[in-house]
């Protein structure tokens, strides 16, 4: 989901920590030592995830003209996460263990135990994984080094904590969701605020405007 | 151990009673999901957005120019979602042409629902942003910047994400005037009565 193209759906992020001393240097080696490894359809994990270039998601190879980027408000640095997953296909797998399990019954004239029909379905899984192609998201990010603010091009549960655990991991910088009562922390006066309440108007309704549900007009206690 | 008829013997208590007998208060998960929501000013994300809704169609949606924010105007575009406090289920879509203007909005917010995503129109000097906007983390979706007035020497790429960080800039100073009418005395005394009547009109 793209930065630089494409339709835009962001989160925003807050970094809470300083830059660490020579940024660039720092920033830089903490990318390439969690930058994309492609899987090893025989390998036993089925998911990988890394950071790539945001200029080309078939790139983990991080060097800073790629990394780094002069933008009109400061400097950004702009990468992208890359998540590969690579299972056999459910329904295949299904299908030929089937088909197996009822020659092999054939063959020996007896039905398969429990544990005689888990090998084989792992044994038809990792065959098909080996021809298998992974499904690939790659997920922009944008990090306003002056402004200390990220963007991240996505805005789902599981993404986003995957990124703030690879951000984490990768530069040791805190990082908090951007949202209203970060907005308000940053904005609002701090005793104004530790006073506020919801209103109760706008949670459990007007009296008197339309007709409320009955536990909203109880005893004025609208929350 | 059954307790016996006629016995004397008091029968054994029940799980409610032993529970408020050791003091433990019963979780009540709807009370307990509506505490965790309004926790960390996190409410006052649907009270802006529906504070928005009132601003945007009684007083036209304008907001001064502040810093390096040029004045600016927001609508409301072809979608508004809203959603009962939290805990108890009940989510209203609206769309068409102009939802923000419709009676059945303002019956809705009367009844106590609250905004949680809009479709919204802001217009900055010549520029047009649409987008929505949820309430839980001010998440972007569907953002359609204006179109880049770019020169064959500028670069596209710097120019989208200055146009992001204009249109952020422009909310967070929307917020802010939402939050300075939001933690002064007015709000209860002013503007709560405000969008009463407003809502009395158009219900």
């Amino acid at each position: 989901m793209g930065a630089l193209k494409g339709s835009i759906a962001v989160r925003r992020y807050a970094v809470l920590d300083p830059l660490p001393a020579e940024p660039r240097k720092r920033l830089l080696k903490g990318l390439r030592a969690h930058a994309f490894l492609p899987l090893d359809p025989k390998a036993e994990v089925d998911r990988a995830s890394g950071w790539v270039s945001i200029l080309d998601g078939d790139d983990p190879d991080l060097e800073p003209i790629k990394v780094f980027f002069l933008a009109p408000g400061g400097e950004h640095l702009r990468v992208s996460l890359r998540t590969d997953i690579l299972r056999a296909p459910t329904a295949e797998v299904r299908r030929q263990v089937r088909a197996r399990a009822q020659a092999m019954e054939a063959e020996e004239g007896r039905r398969l135990s429990r544990s005689e029909q888990r090998t084989l379905k792992e044994e038809v899984a990792r065959t098909l994984k080996l021809r298998a192609f992974p499904r690939v998201k790659i997920i922009d990010a944008v990090w306003d080094l002056d402004g200390k603010q990220l963007w991240f091009w996505s805005q789902t549960k599981a993404a986003n904590d995957l990124f703030i655990d690879l951000f984490v991991k990768s530069f040791g910088l805190r990082i908090e969701a951007d949202g209203p009562a970060r907005w308000a922390r940053a904005i609002g006066e701090e005793r104004a605020l530790a006073k506020l309440e919801p209103t109760p108007e706008l949670w459990s309704g007007f009296a008197g405007v339309r007709p409320l549900p009955a536990a909203a007009q109880d005893d004025g206690e609208a929350i | 151990m059954a307790a016996q008829k006629g016995s004397g013997k008091r029968r054994e208590p029940t799980l409610k009673e032993e529970i408020a007998a050791s003091g433990e208060t019963p979780v009540d998960a709807a009370r307990e999901a509506e505490r965790a929501d309004h926790e960390e000013l996190r409410f006052l994300g649907r009270e802006f957005l529906t504070w928005l809704v009132y601003h945007a169609d009684a007083e036209g949606g304008g907001f001064a120019a502040s810093g390096e924010v040029a004045a600016f105007a927001i609508g409301f575009g072809g979608r508004v979602m809203l959603r009962t406090a939290t805990g108890m289920v009940t989510e209203v879509t609206l769309g068409g042409a102009s939802p923000g203007a419709s009676p059945d909005l303002r019956y809705a917010i009367a009844g106590g629902l609250s905004v949680k995503e809009a479709d919204l129109l802001l217009v900055q000097d010549d520029r047009e942003y649409r987008f929505a906007l949820a309430a839980e983390h001010f998440d972007l979706k569907r953002v359609k910047l204006p179109a880049l007035l770019t020169d064959e020497e500028d670069d596209p790429v710097d120019e989208r994400l200055s146009l992001l960080a204009a249109l952020d800039a422009a909310l967070r100073l929307a917020y802010a005037r939402f939050l300075a009418l939001r933690t002064r005395p007015g709000w209860t005394r002013t503007v709560v009565p405000a969008i009463r009547a407003w809502l009395d009109a158009g219900t």
